[in-house]
Formats: structure tokens, C-alpha cells, sequence
């Protein structure tokens, strides 16, 4: 039954965020517990709106990103250009728009595939254990004691740079960290009851593995999901300030701060460094933020 | 009365670097059709595992069938493969546990936990096998049943996910449900609840019950026949009201005398002194000799077998040696 003192409570919090429901799903009360977290709130939001943004830069953007125009170069914020212009007079706003598309959409097709790939081996690594679980985890461990930057530097002066490949090489090398946390989470999980109580009604052992226990394992994974989308934003801005990246005329955050790094325009121009800058600091931050609330919302031991 | 089940001379066995644990070692056990048999003895004595390996659901590595049959309808489990005995487990034998807080699935609605087995073993869609959920769930005593099926776990007591789990164990007519100390964890009140619903449902659909329980409360509750294990063997079988009247073995005498009596004024509980043998190294003779009051000198070097007795009773001791064919 639900405790009554509890639904009080509920009723009234659930008003005051507009979620008109008057059963303690799981969903409602994640979801409630997530919206107190304001810091998690405000990366959600900001995130949203980048996102939106990144999707609708061809609308939004008023010039063409490529668009260059040597007369009015390094001009500062003003009513037409409202971030200013870069060293060859492309208009930084639009630029920003069309990098946010590169950078998030290779965070997150990356992250997709790692937590995939990651998922899938530490779940099978995690229930099946002996054997299959000792050649996977070492199989890992391989993998993650290889400095990924110089791996990374490597691949990518090996392959030509380009954002499939970007995407390609970040989820190859990024699922070790998932497939840890999963394994982990399935060796304690399977040895549950109800697993035992779900073999006893004959489900087979794949059904058992992704639909009795993957769920009760999504919290963690969903976390370092969003923590990892933050991670190779800042790898790819990394990689691509080294000229390794994205290469130009394609906009990226990572490098339109390359296109910066020079020492006169980052004395008299600093609008220009600044936007593409403190645009990967806040999305890596709310990426945080967000994980952050994730957390704290699927921890069912934590309380509201 | 025919056999619905038969156990020859199990033998499950636990191995480890060196050492083999002999947890079953030899059970001979009969479930007649309709018939409830409760199998007691301690913690240890091999209860559970024997109830295991009947679903084959023994953890292997390092669990195994060493040796011996069991016979379900004709078949003998032990040579059939898994995808074999997937489709038996929720059907035909279906099995519930001491610890409801835990057997149900935490993030799954307890209907989506239902249907499953249902779509699964009778081949219902997702709208039939809803009903028949439904329908379960208001046999096993819910009034509100519609609205149970989209709730979690965590919204219900431990006596009503225990009803679940009887209502999911029951929803595909199972001719065997093993319940593993079903009422171990609830209190007293929904115990007798839960023990009148499946004697209730067991009647309504012929299911025999193998129920392990160490309450022999429970037992005079709802078995038919008793089988009392330890250390890994049988050591008593007798009609519940046999065993109760007289019982032959000197362990079931203790378990008897250590049932706390409210007419007699003990200042201390009363108990079988010692503790079960390590299944390591067990005694030579008679596994219980170490701790019976009524032991000499064969029961240390020789090991008793379960011999017939009068009428349909079983026992494993030399003090009943010879009594063969009494009647």
C-alpha cells in the first residue's frame, strides 16, 4: 500500500512542478527528485536550448558559417555581427550555431555507441562469469592502460580526420569505463532473488540478462552516459585545437579556438576565443550538472 | 495414487579446488498428484538444494547432479537440456521463495511480470494474457486488482507480493509448486493466510506441493506426508499425523522437543545439542550419532540405511533395526 504520509507530501510538490499525477509512479518520483536539484534543472534547461539551437542553426544562424569577408574581419560584437567576426570575417554567432551541430552531434553518436558496446560486453562479462568474464575484462584492461590521447593522436593522424571517423575512434575507445561499471552492477544483481525467481519461470538466459536485469542497471548507466557526452566534448575540442579535429572551413567549438590562438587577437579581439570557449566550458559543466541529478534522482537510497 | 514425481537416490554434489561437498547425497523422494509432502531440517541440511536441483537451477560451476533420476511424468529431468527445462520451469513445476521483498522484479510492474510467464508458456497475446493476469491476481484474494497490475513492487506489503508470487507461479496450472519457506519471512497472521490460499488453489487445480519449511507448525498445517532431511539425506518419512503421534527418529524427536511449549515453564529453550556436521568432513557411522542422546557403539562406525517400516513410514536408524514388516 503507499504510505499515506507520503502521498501528502507528493500532492503538494507535484503542483508546484505541474505534474498532474496521483500515482507514485518510479518516473514521478525520479522525476521529482530531479527537479529539486536546481543546478540539475539549469543544465537541463541550458542543454535543451543549446540543442534546440544546434538543430535549428540553419533557421537561426543569419549568416552562412563558411561566409567570408575579409573587409569586416575581427570586427566586435555589434547589431549586425552579435558575437563579432573571426580573423577571415565570418560571422562568430553562426559559426558557434553550426559548431554546437559538430560537437554535440560527435558527443552524443559517440556516447551512443560506447555505452552500446560497453553495456552489452559487461553485461554478458558480468552474468556469465569464468572464463568469458576473464577474457572481456582483460580484453579491457588491455584497452585502458594505452594513454587514449596519444591513441587518439595516432588514429586520427592515421585516418583522415572527419566527424564519422571522430565518432568511430571515441566509441571504440570510450566503452572500457561502461563496461566496467556494468559488469559490476550484474555481479551483484544476478545473485538477487528475483533473478532466480525469473529462471524459475523458464526465461531464457538473454530475456534475464536484458530485460530482468538491465533495467535495475539503467541509473548508473544513463549517468556515466551523461558524464562521457561531457568527456568527448571536450576530447573532441581538445583534438580538434590541436588541428586534429575538424577540419576547417567545417566549424567546431574546438576549432574556432585554434583559429584564436594567436597572441594579437586574443590581446584585442577577446570576444572571439571567448565564445567558442565558454560555450564548451558550460555544456561539459551542465553535462555534469545533469549526470549529477541523474544520479541522485535513479539512487533509490537517497531520499527526498 | 499415482507418482507425479520421484526422486532416485539424488545426488547433487558441490565441488570446490579440493574438497567435494556432498550437499544432497542420496535422496529418495516421492510427490504424489494432488499431494502436499513438506521437507524439513535445518539450515544446512541440504532443503534447498534439493528443491534446486529439481529445477535444475543448481549454480554450476561448482554445482552438480552427481547421480540419480528424477522422474516428472514419465521423464527423467536430470537428461533433459536447458532449453528442455525452460519450458517445464513456470509450467509444469513453478516455484516460489522465502523472501517476497526480493523475488519480484523491482523496476517491472507487477502485470508485466505476470504476463510475461503467460505469453511465454501458453502462447497468449499481450490483451489475453492481461486478463488471465488480472484474473489470477483476484484469485489469489486481490479486490483491486486492475489497479495492482500497473503498480511496483514497492508499493505492496510483503504478504501481498508473496500472493503475487503464488498467483505467478499458479497462472499456467503448474502440476508441482515448490515453495521454498514461504512464510518464513511474513508474520504469523498473513503466514496462516498464505498457507490457507495454497492449500486452497491446490485443491481448486490438483497441484501437488513440495513445501521446505524448518516450522513444523507449518507442517502440521498443510502437508500430507513429511520428509525430514540431514545433512544431506532423508532420515524420516512418515504420514503428518504418524510423525507427529510417534516419531521415530531421534533427530524429528528433537526437533519435536525444541517446539517451545507455553504449558511448560522452561527457564531455557530446549535444543539438539551440537550443530550440523560440516558437510566436509562428516562423521563415519551415522551423520547424527555426534549429537544423539540415544547413540552406541554401531552408529559411529556404520551408516544406517532408510529402511521401510510399518504402515508407509521410512526411517535411517539402528534403533528401529530389525523392526522391518512390524505392522
Amino acid at each position: 500500500m503507499a504510505n499515506p504520509n507520503l502521498a501528502g507530501n507528493t500532492s503538494g510538490s507535484l503542483d508546484v512542478h505541474g505534474i498532474n499525477t496521483s500515482r507514485d509512479t518510479m518516473l514521478g518520483i525520479m522525476a521529482r527528485k530531479f527537479f529539486k536539484n536546481k543546478l540539475a534543472v539549469f543544465g537541463g534547461v541550458f542543454l535543451i536550448v543549446i540543442i534546440t539551437a544546434a538543430i535549428l542553426a540553419p533557421v537561426i544562424a543569419p549568416y552562412s558559417p563558411s561566409k567570408q569577408n575579409l573587409l569586416l574581419k575581427l570586427q566586435p560584437p555589434n547589431s549586425e555581427h552579435w558575437l563579432g567576426t573571426d580573423r577571415f570575417g565570418r560571422d562568430v554567432f553562426s559559426r558557434l550555431l553550426y559548431g554546437a551541430r559538430i560537437s554535440l552531434l560527435v558527443g552524443f553518436a559517440s556516447v551512443l555507441g560506447s555505452i552500446t558496446i560497453g553495456t552489452f560486453l559487461g553485461a554478458v562479462a558480468g552474468y556469465v562469469g569464468g572464463i568469458v568474464d576473464a577474457m572481456i575484462m582483460r580484453f579491457v584492461d588491455v584497452i585502458l592502460s594505452i594513454p587514449s590521447i596519444f591513441l587518439l593522436i595516432t588514429l586520427v593522424t592515421i585516418f583522415k580526420p572527419g566527424v564519422d571517423k571522430l565518432i568511430l575512434i571515441f566509441a571504440l575507445l570510450g566503452w572500457t569505463t561502461t563496461a566496467r561499471l556494468v559488469r559490476g552492477e550484474f555481479l551483484s544483481l544476478r545473485t538477487r532473488e528475483f533473478v532466480l525467481a525469473s529462471k524459475t519461470i523458464g526465461t531464457k538466459t538473454m530475456t534475464i540478462i536484458f530485460s530482468h536485469i538491465l533495467p535495475n542497471a539503467m541509473g548508473p548507466i544513463i549517468v556515466s552516459a551523461t558524464l562521457a557526452v561531457g568527456y568527448v566534448i571536450l576530447a573532441e575540442s581538445g583534438l580538434s585545437y590541436l588541428g586534429l579535429g575538424i577540419q576547417p572551413p567545417h566549424a567546431s567549438w574546438g576549432n574556432m579556438l585554434q583559429d584564436a590562438q594567436n597572441f594579437t587577437i586574443l590581446l584585442k579581439s577577446w570576444w572571439y576565443p571567448l565564445a567558442p570557449g565558454l560555450m564548451i566550458l558550460m555544456t561539459v559543466i551542465c553535462f555534469n550538472f545533469v549526470g549529477d541529478g541523474l544520479r541522485d534522482a535513479l539512487d533509490p537510497k537517497i531520499n527526498e | 495414487m499415482t507418482a507425479l514425481l520421484e526422486l532416485k537416490n539424488l545426488k547433487t554434489y558441490f565441488k570446490r579446488k579440493k574438497t567435494v561437498i556432498p550437499a544432497v547425497d542420496g535422496v529418495d523422494l516421492v510427490i504424489n498428484k494432488g499431494e502436499t509432502v513438506a521437507l524439513v531440517g535445518e539450515s544446512g541440511s541440504g532443503k534447498s538444494i534439493t528443491s534446486l536441483s529439481i529445477m535444475k537451477l543448481i549454480p554450476s560451476p561448482p554445482g552438480e547432479i552427481v547421480d540419480g533420476q528424477i522422474h516428472f511424468e514419465g521423464r527423467d529431468l536430470v537428461k533433459l537440456s536447458e532449453e528442455e527445462m525452460c519450458k517445464i520451469r513456470g509450467n509444469d513445476i513453478s516455484m516460489i521463495f522465502q523472501e517476497p521483498m526480493t523475488s519480484l522484479n523491482p523496476v517491472l510492474t507487477i502485470g508485466e511480470q505476470i504476463i510475461e510467464v503467460l505469453t511465454y508458456h501458453q502462447g497468449l497475446n499481450q490483451s489475453a494474457a492481461k486478463l488471465k493476469a488480472i484474473e489470477m491476481l483476484e484469485l489469489v484474494g486481490f479486490s483491486r486488482a486492475k489497479e495492482i497490475i500497473n503498480d511496483y513492487p514497492h508499493r505492496l506489503s510483503g504478504g501481498m507480493r508473496q500472493r503475487v508470487m503464488i498467483a505467478m507461479a499458479m497462472s499456467c496450472n503448474p502440476k508441482l509448486l515448490i515453495a521454498d519457506e514461504p512464510t518464513t519471512a511474513l508474520d504469523v497472521t498473513i503466514q496462516a493466510q498464505i498457507l490457507d490460499l495454497m492449500k486452497d488453489l491446490s485443491k481448486r487445480f490438483d497441484t501437488s506441493i513440495l513445501i521446505i519449511t524448518h516450522d513444523l507448525g507449518v507442517v502440521s498445517e498443510v502437508a500430507d506426508r513429511v520428509v525430514v532431511m540431514y545433512a544431506g539425506q532423508v532420515v524420516e518419512e512418515a504420514l503428518v499425523e504418524d510423525l507427529f503421534e510417534n516419531p521415530l527418529h531421534p533427530y524429528t524427536n528433537g526437533l519435536m522437543g525444541s517446539i517451545p511449549s507455553i504449558d511448560e515453564d522452561h527457564s531455557r529453550l530446549v535444543s539438539i545439542e551440537g550443530n550440523v556436521p560440516s558437510p566436509e568432513n562428516l562423521p563415519s557411522g551415522c551423520r547424527f550419532a555426534p549429537r544423539c542422546p540415544n547413540a552406541f557403539d554401531r552408529c559411529f562406525s556404520e551408516l544406517p540405511e532408510l529402511s521401510r517400516k510399518f504402515g508407509n513410514r521410512s526411517v535411517r536408524c539402528f534403533l528401529h533395526d530389525g523392526k522391518e514388516g512390524q505392522r
